[in-house]
């Protein structure tokens, strides 16, 4: 599969090392080493950053000068993102503001007897808000990839642990479909990315800024079979340092549309126009680093 | 128990339209290149299954994974756990 595994650069020591400079030194002078360290990062990790550069340059229409401007930027904003997340795992939460979800989003999603499934992608920084937001009416579980090591996982676990938030990682042995379905069936809230492709039949192409791209669409089917709310919610970096913003929108189909199968393709094709439109808005924030519209045979629809 | 029922119904719930009942041996692995293929979000459909149909909602991982193998499997702990 040509994605990325899911595993923050850098061992247990580095990471636990980064942690205590954290805690001590303020994180705007780390900021003022990123751009060397993104220079170097560019230079060593070639690959990923073609596959950034092409993303600007064939999918969002950059001049060639512009694409290569915009990944270093980007490489400087994921930089700075991931930066964040480890200076709220060294206790500075409280310097970041995460606007509360708007009082009519929290009222119409967060405070029903239905499940709630939230899909979100790997553009902007959305596991913050799963640190900084305050606590929701219902328990909010976040599905993700289980190639952390274990200090990582012990990081976002102690993180998230204070805000009734607990972590699913995805695991080989299929254990996390049995805590989703727990999840699903106890009405909590899930939220997992829906620009992550599994092997398997639950995935559809669509058209992503103008070239096809493969989605999965199983989790629809499994979202309409518990009546659960079906949102997209993405946490959008901003000019400023420290804050975020959220962006929600219900991800709605025709109900006229009959058959699973082409209800789960509707689903997948109107979250696939809202990443668009969101990701037409903010080119920056993409962070998928690897060849995203490679469609792999046995991902096919 | 009638496996010719339960495989219908995976059928229909895995909206698996090119497999009849009949197509499915009862000792087909389930998951896996060699049997039917099925995949992660499969499992779930088939404990959502399990669950509506038939009452049975496992709490432990592993024993789930030991019984969702194969239909005959299935069939087995149905029957046990009437």
């Amino acid at each position: 599969m040509p994605e990325w595994k899911g595993k923050t650069e850098g061992g247990d020591t580095n990471q636990g090392l980064l942690l205590r400079i954290l805690k001590r030194v303020d994180i705007r002078i780390i900021y003022c080493f990123l751009p060397f360290a993104v220079i170097y990062y560019l230079i060593a990790a070639r690959k990923r950053a073609g596959a950034i550069w092409s993303y600007l340059r064939h999918r969002q229409g950059f001049s060639f000068a512009g694409a290569c401007w915009g990944t270093f930027r980007n490489h400087l904003l994921f930089s700075r993102f991931l930066m964040d997340r480890f200076y709220v795992y060294a206790g500075h939460k409280d310097r970041f503001s995460v606007p509360q979800l708007d009082k009519e989003v929290v009222a119409k999603y967060f405070s029903t007897p239905n499940p709630l499934v939230m899909v979100s992608a790997h553009i902007g920084n959305f596991e913050i808000s799963s640190y900084v937001c305050g606590h929701l009416p219902k328990k909010l579980n976040v599905l993700a990839f289980a190639g952390e090591t274990e200090q990582m996982q012990k990081f976002r676990s102690e993180a998230m642990g204070v805000n009734n938030i607990e972590m699913i990682p995805v695991s080989e042995d299929m254990s996390h479909i049995f805590k989703m379905n727990d999840v699903i069936r106890d009405c909590e809230a899930i939220t997992m990315a829906g620009d992550r492709v599994f092997t398997g039949r639950r995935n559809h192409k669509f058209t992503f800024l103008g070239k096809e791209a493969m989605f999965p669409t199983g989790i629809y089917t499994i979202a309409e079979k518990y009546n659960a709310d079906i949102i997209a919610m993405f946490i959008l970096g901003t000019k400023k340092f420290f804050h975020y913003r959220v962006y929600v929108e219900p991800i709605k189909i025709d109900p006229e549309i009959k058959g699973r199968d082409a209800r789960a393709r509707a689903y997948g094709q109107a979250y696939v126009s809202i990443l668009e439109k969101v990701i037409k808005e903010n080119p920056l924030q993409w962070f998928n680093f690897y060849d995203f519209w490679k469609i792999e045979e046995n991902t096919t629809d | 128990m009638d496996t010719l029922k339960l495989k219908a119904q995976i059928i229909d719930a895995l909206n698996l339209e090119e497999l009849t009942p009949e197509d499915i041996k009862d000792e087909t692995p389930l998951f896996g290149p060699e049997g039917l293929g099925f995949d992660s979000i499969d499992a779930l459909e088939l404990l959502v299954l399990l669950e509506k149909n038939y009452g049975i909602k496992f709490t432990d991982p592993s024993k789930a994974k030991s019984i969702l193998v194969s239909v005959g499997e299935i069939a087995r702990y149905i029957e046990a756990n009437k």
